[in-house]
Order: C-alpha cells, then sequence, then structure tokens
C-alpha cells in the first residue's frame, strides 16, 4: 500500500537523482530521464550514439547515484558467453580433490554496461536473453538469481557497421526502451569541455539505494491508469502491426514486423513512473505518445520501402501515433 | 452525487452544444425527408405533397434530434471529464471517475490532484464547438432540403410546373381535331343546328326554349382530349330530328374527350307541309270542308286542343269519331298538329319520299337506313310519348307521335 511517505520519499529521491546525475552529465535530459524512468521501471535500456558523447559516462554516473554495484562488459568479437555469465572453474582442495566451482561473471551486478553490444556474436549476446528477462543465469543447468535490481544498459555505434552483428529481435524486445543519444549543443559542448578540463573524475553522489529503487518502482506501480488511457496505449501498439485489426495505414507502408506485447507491458510501467515524475496521479495520454517513441522505435521492423525512402523509424511511429489519434483519441 | 456537482459548472455549456448539435442532425434529417417527400409527391403527381413534406420536416426534426441528444449528445460525467480533460487536465478527471469508491492514498491524492486542477480551470475553456463540416452539410441540406423540396411541391401545389412523371416522359404534343356538326335534309326548310357550352341549358321561355342558343357554324378546333361544345339539333318547321350521322339519337349532344376529328349530320326528314302552302292546295281546301262539317274546328288539333289554329278551319277529327264520316283524305290521318303545320296525307308522301331517299343515299350505313325505318315504323304503329291525340286515324296516331318529337 502507498503511502504519503511514499509518495514524498519518490519525489524527493527522483529529484536527488536527476540533480546528481546532472554533476556528470551534462545535457543529454531525455536520455537521462528515459534511462532513469527505464530504471525505476525496471526495464533494460539500449543506448544508441555515436562515440563521444556520454554513454558510457551515464551509465557509470547512474552505478554511481543509485550507489549500486556496477560491471562493465567491453563487447568485442571474441568474447564468449563464459565471459559474461561465468563459468565453472576446477579447484583443488587442501586435500587436492578437484572440485567445480562456479565463478561469477560481471553480469552478477546490479548494474551492467553492455558497451558496444553489437560488436559481439549473437551466441555472446543471446547469453544475455535470460538475464535480462528472468533474471537468472544458468550455467552448467544450475541457475542462479542475480540481485535486483538489475538492469542491463546496452550501447551501441549507429555507424561503423563493418564487423559488428545486429541484435536479434528476441533480444532488443528485452530492451524497454531504446534512446538515442545525440550529439551535445554547442552549450553543452562548451560545458562538457570546461567540465573535464578541470578534472575526469566523477563527482555524481549516491541519491538512493537499491532497495529504495525497488520501493520507488513499487510506488510507481499503484499509479492508476484509466480504461480509456489504457486502451489508447494497446492501440497504440497493435496500430504497427500491418495485418493487424487496428493497422494504420502507415504500419501497411512500412513496416513489416509490429511491436511485441512487451512494448504495451513496456509503455505502461513507464508512464506510470512518468506520471509520477511529473508530479501526477494517473497516466495521460501525453505520457503514452512521449514514451512511445523510446518503447517502440526498436521493436518494430521496418520493410524496404520504408528503407529505400529513407524513413526512420521514428518517422513511422509519428505517422502511427498522429493516425491513431485522428481515430481513436477522445474528443 | 458529488461529481455531478463538480462538473455543474461545465454541464451547462457541453448540454447547450449537445442539443445544438442534435437540433442541427435533425434540421438535416428533416430536410432529407422533405426532399424525399417533395420529389415522391412532385413524381407521383400528389399534390398534398407539400403540407406532407413540411409535416414530416418536423417529424424527422424531432425524431432525430430526441434520440440523438438522449443517447448520443447529453452529456455523462465521463463525457464532460474527457471533455475538460483535453483542456489540459491531462486525464485527470477521467481517471478520477474510475476511481470513484477507491479510498486509497494514491486514489485520494488523484481525486484531490484532480479537483485542485480542475478548480483552477476557467469553465468559459469549454467552447461549444460546432464543427464547420456539420454547419455545412446543415446548410446545404436546408438550401437544397428543405428549401427546393417545399419550392417543388409548392409549384407544382401551384400548376406551374407539370408532375415529375410527365416531366420525365416529356411534353405531350396535343394534336388539334375538327369538329363539325352539319345538317342532312333540312337545309333549304331552315333545321339548324344550335350550339351551347352549356349542357344543362334549361329554356326559360316556354315559348322559345333555345333563346339564348346561337346557330352552330363552321367546323371548329378541338384539342387532343377536350370537348366539343354541345349542341341541340332543331329541326325546322316541318321536320323532325331522326338522329346523328354517327348513330346518336338524341338531338342534344355534347362529345367529350375528342380524340380525333369528327363530321356529323344531323339527320331530319319532312314530316309535313306549311299550313299556308296547304290553304293553296285545293285539294286540302275540299277536304277541308267535310272536315268542318264533321268536326269541331277547336279540337283540329290531335295533340292539344290550345293549339288550334283559328285561320286554318282544318277538319281534323277532334273527337276521332268523325273520321268514319270522312273520306280517305279527310280522315283522322289529315291533322293538324300545331299552327303551322298539316299532317295529312302528305305524311304518306313525304314519308315514301323520305325512305327513298334514304335508300338511295349512299352515305348513310345500312345500320342507320335501319335505325330511321325502324324510327318511322314505331312512329307508323301509334308510339306516341307525348301526343294525345283523341282521334284513332292513322292521322291521330302520326300527330301524337310527331308531337313528341318534334317539339322537345
Amino acid at each position: 500500500m502507498v503511502t504519503e511517505k511514499d509518495i514524498n520519499q519518490f519525489s524527493e529521491q527522483c529529484k536527488n537523482i536527476f540533480e546528481q546525475i546532472s554533476r556528470d552529465v551534462v545535457g543529454q535530459e531525455p536520455v537521462v530521464q528515459g534511462t532513469v524512468i527505464a530504471m525505476i521501471a525496471g526495464g533494460n535500456v539500449l543506448l544508441e550514439g555515436v562515440p563521444g558523447v556520454g554513454k558510457t559516462r551515464l551509465v557509470r554516473t547512474l552505478g554511481r547515484v543509485f550507489s549500486l554495484p556496477f560491471s562493465r562488459i567491453q563487447f568485442t568479437p571474441d568474447l564468449m558467453p563464459a565471459d559474461v555469465t561465468g563459468t565453472n572453474i576446477i579447484v583443488k582442495d587442501e586435500a587436492g580433490n578437484s572440485s567445480f566451482s562456479f565463478q561469477p561473471g560481471p553480469i552478477f551486478a546490479n548494474i551492467i554496461l553492455a558497451d558496444e553490444i553489437n560488436r559481439a556474436t549473437p551466441k555472446t549476446q543471446s547469453a544475455l536473453l535470460e538475464a535480462m528477462q528472468e533474471h537468472t543465469v544458468t550455467v552448467m543447468g544450475v541457475s542462479r538469481k542475480l540481485n535486483e535490481p538489475f538492469f542491463v544498459l546496452a550501447t551501441q555505434n549507429p555507424i561503423e557497421q563493418d564487423g559488428t552483428y545486429p541484435l536479434p529481435e528476441a533480444q532488443m524486445d528485452r530492451f524497454m526502451f531504446k534512446l538515442l543519444v545525440p550529439d551535445p549543443s554547442l552549450d553543452e559542448l562548451m560545458k562538457i569541455v570546461n567540465l573535464t578540463q578541470k578534472t575526469m573524475e566523477e563527482v555524481a553522489d549516491a541519491a538512493c539505494t537499491g532497495e529504495e529503487l525497488l520501493r520507488m518502482r513499487a510506488t510507481a506501480n499503484q499509479i492508476p491508469v484509466a480504461e480509456e488511457v489504457m486502451k489508447y496505449a494497446m492501440i497504440m501498439v497493435a496500430a504497427t502491426h500491418p495485418e493487424g485489426e487496428c493497422a494504420t495505414e502507415a504500419a501497411k507502408k512500412y513496416i513489416r514486423v509490429g511491436a511485441s506485447p512487451r512494448a504495451g507491458q513496456a509503455i505502461i510501467s513507464a508512464a506510470k513512473v512518468l506520471a509520477l515524475i511529473k508530479g501526477r496521479f494517473n497516466v495521460a495520454y501525453s505520457d503514452l505518445t512521449e514514451l512511445a517513441y523510446p518503447t517502440l522505435r526498436h521493436r518494430i521492423k521496418l520493410n524496404f520501402e520504408a528503407v529505400a525512402e529513407r524513413i526512420s523509424a521514428d518517422d513511422v511511429i509519428k505517422m502511427v501515433i498522429e493516425e491513431v489519434e485522428k481515430k481513436y483519441k477522445k474528443s | 452525487m458529488e461529481k455531478n456537482n463538480l462538473f455543474k459548472k461545465y454541464h451547462r455549456r457541453i448540454a447547450a452544444e449537445g442539443i445544438l448539435k442534435s437540433l442541427l442532425y435533425g434540421l438535416i434529417a428533416g430536410s432529407v425527408l422533405v426532399l424525399i417527400t417533395a420529389l415522391l409527391s412532385w413524381f407521383f403527381g400528389f399534390k398534398g405533397g407539400l403540407w406532407l413534406s413540411i409535416g414530416l420536416f418536423f417529424v424527422g426534426l424531432a425524431a432525430t434530434a430526441l434520440p440523438l441528444y438522449f443517447f448520443k449528445f447529453r452529456p455523462t460525467a465521463k463525457a464532460i471529464a474527457v471533455r475538460v480533460d483535453a483542456l489540459g487536465l491531462e486525464e485527470r478527471l477521467l481517471t478520477m471517475l474510475e476511481l470513484e469508491g477507491d479510498d486509497s492514498y494514491i486514489a485520494t491524492r488523484q481525486r484531490e490532484d484532480a479537483i485542485h486542477a480542475m478548480n483552477s480551470l476557467d469553465s468559459m475553456l469549454v467552447k461549444i464547438v460546432i464543427s464547420a463540416l456539420l454547419i455545412g452539410l446543415v446548410g446545404v441540406s436546408l438550401v437544397f432540403g428543405f428549401g427546393g423540396g417545399t419550392t417543388v411541391s409548392a409549384l407544382y401545389y401551384a400548376d406551374v410546373i407539370p408532375s415529375g412523371m410527365e416531366l420525365l416522359e416529356g411534353e405531350k404534343t396535343y394534336f388539334t381535331f375538327t369538329v363539325n356538326y352539319g345538317v342532312s335534309s333540312g337545309e333549304e326548310t331552315g333545321a339548324i343546328v344550335l350550339w351551347t357550352d352549356d349542357l344543362a341549358h334549361t329554356a326559360t321561355d316556354l315559348n322559345d326554349p333555345f333563346a339564348g342558343l346561337t346557330p352552330f357554324s363552321g367546323p371548329v378546333s378541338v384539342t387532343e382530349g377536350e370537348d366539343a361544345p354541345a349542341v341541340y339539333a332543331v329541326p325546322a318547321t316541318g321536320y323532325a330530328f331522326v338522329g346523328w350521322s354517327d348513330g346518336v339519337t338524341d338531338p342534344y349532344r355534347k362529345d367529350t374527350n375528342v380524340m380525333g376529328s369528327l363530321n356529323v349530320t344531323a339527320m331530319f326528314v319532312p314530316v309535313g307541309l306549311n299550313v299556308e302552302e296547304l290553304q293553296q292546295d285545293a285539294y286540302f281546301n275540299q277536304n277541308s270542308q267535310s272536315g268542318q262539317n264533321g268536326g269541331d274546328p277547336s279540337n283540329f288539333d290531335g295533340g292539344s286542343s290550345s293549339d288550334a289554329p283559328s285561320q286554318p278551319s282544318g277538319n281534323g277529327n277532334g273527337d276521332g269519331s268523325d273520321s268514319e264520316d270522312s273520306d280517305s283524305h279527310s280522315s283522322g290521318n289529315q291533322q293538324i298538329i300545331d299552327s303551322n303545320h298539316y299532317y295529312g296525307d302528305e305524311f304518306g308522301n313525304s314519308y315514301n319520299d323520305a325512305q327513298g331517299r334514304l335508300e338511295s343515299d349512299s352515305n348513310l350505313s345500312e345500320d342507320m337506313k335501319g335505325w330511321i325505318s325502324d324510327y318511322f315504323g314505331s312512329i307508323g304503329t301509334g308510339g306516341s310519348q307525348n301526343g294525345e291525340g283523341e282521334g284513332e286515324g292513322e292521322g291521330g296516331d302520326l300527330g301524337g307521335g310527331l308531337g313528341g318529337t318534334t317539339q322537345p
């Protein structure tokens, strides 16, 4: 049961989290907000941006702000699954007897930075699947539960596609958000340079603990969603299916595969957090519209026509939202 | 309920909008109904369509507006919430309605938040919104539906335009026919055809029952389907009307719905001699002596004693009983049945003459000839209608029969 204390704590901690992050990360507010929302809602985040825009720094800062154990895995083509999950190794006791002992991999932390995730082979990438969805790791037939809260914050570079392995749809679907990290603006760039000229140290302090984060998640889950609003969210997801009953013209024209049901779950969970961050106690249509882009852009598969016309996923989502608003939205 | 009070300040405006929309849709429906009714009635030639369509306009208006308002546009709490939320309340009211009865802390906070946000909102921000499309549709339907429909009905009602069916079939061409009523056998002695447009013409002057009527002269043109003038066939003195050449026996005719040219002739036959001519006739004078001896001059008219002429002291068998006393020429068949005519044996001569002419008249059909023969036969066998001749002779019968024929 949510209490006044929970609400006040949520507001206070949100404020502190954003404040502390801003000490190390200049600008990128939408990305920061999206990442925080996903973490509170319990989702994984895929950050996509060119090198040097602060992706890794953001993730490291988040680890500090949430004062959670943080692991960084630099994905390379020769990275093996065992390098991620850990493996059984033979150890000898004092008596000289050999036995297998599980050596946990870097995934056994609360916050995982999967840096340049698309450089690893699909086999290694898929080693993350179980961890991302079930929060467990199975090695040699033994399942081990990961510590809560658990997040995978992955980064990938949209250019330099040689020698990369695009993430399969199954893994993409397990990211709550795909956030595009843009280049900093001129002012932001000046601030970044000024900041790093003084010191490269990250100065953000912890703003909340893992337990507090779980409590914030529980609080956000209690935010009510009106039936009409819920229906609108589901229509928005269903509208991305070119063959579905709610299919929009944009979906029929540009989308090959629509968003999965996980998109519906993700958008509602995230919308509740966003509403509470905004100081509202209900989910609004505007929350859904705002979150539709990070929630859907990696879940829809564009067809050849869209690629040929250089239509991006965001363009298609915009068209879908506009059509849905016209057809289904309130007065 | 509390929510009703909460939404009270918005309810009136949204209800007004609902009523307005319902009326506008009603106007569209009514106008469409007017148009359909007017067109149908105009097309099928129902003149009451104007009033029917105007009546149905109000029926359609009411039948559409009322259900629309009560089932669609009447503002419910949810509808008001959605409407007000759209003003920037971000679904606060909608969620609040769904959380009604929920006493959890989060629901309470949500309700407080929603009410606070709503109270900070000016009710005038809720605009009465009527879409331009609806207004346009109403305008079009009123102009073309109501205006056009009633105009068509009114024009048809006032006979300014023909019915739709007639218009569809195209304007009919009416032919003009020639109708002529001629006179046969009586021209020389003045048998005439009188005409009148008044079939119900009644004589006001007993002495001249045809007063006011004029002789029919020449053929007249009659438009197809219309009626020809009414005419009477009036025999001249000494003639009897026997029928029209097309078989009509009534001297009094009006050809209606003329669909072709018509040329008919009134048939007359001579039935007697002029009294003045008879006075010059030695034969008449000879027999009139015996007639004066044998009968009362005042009773010479077999038809009516009051019509007895004073000058020709006829020998008519006023009582008929004297006929046996006279010779064959002065017996009952020598009668004067009016003041001007003597119907003696001349009738026989005339009859024979007429029969002969009839037989030789190639213009008359066999049916007509047969009919005329039957007619004369009926006269000869005493088929009296009006005559009250007391004489038992042939002349008495003839006088009675002719009396009924020549005096319409």
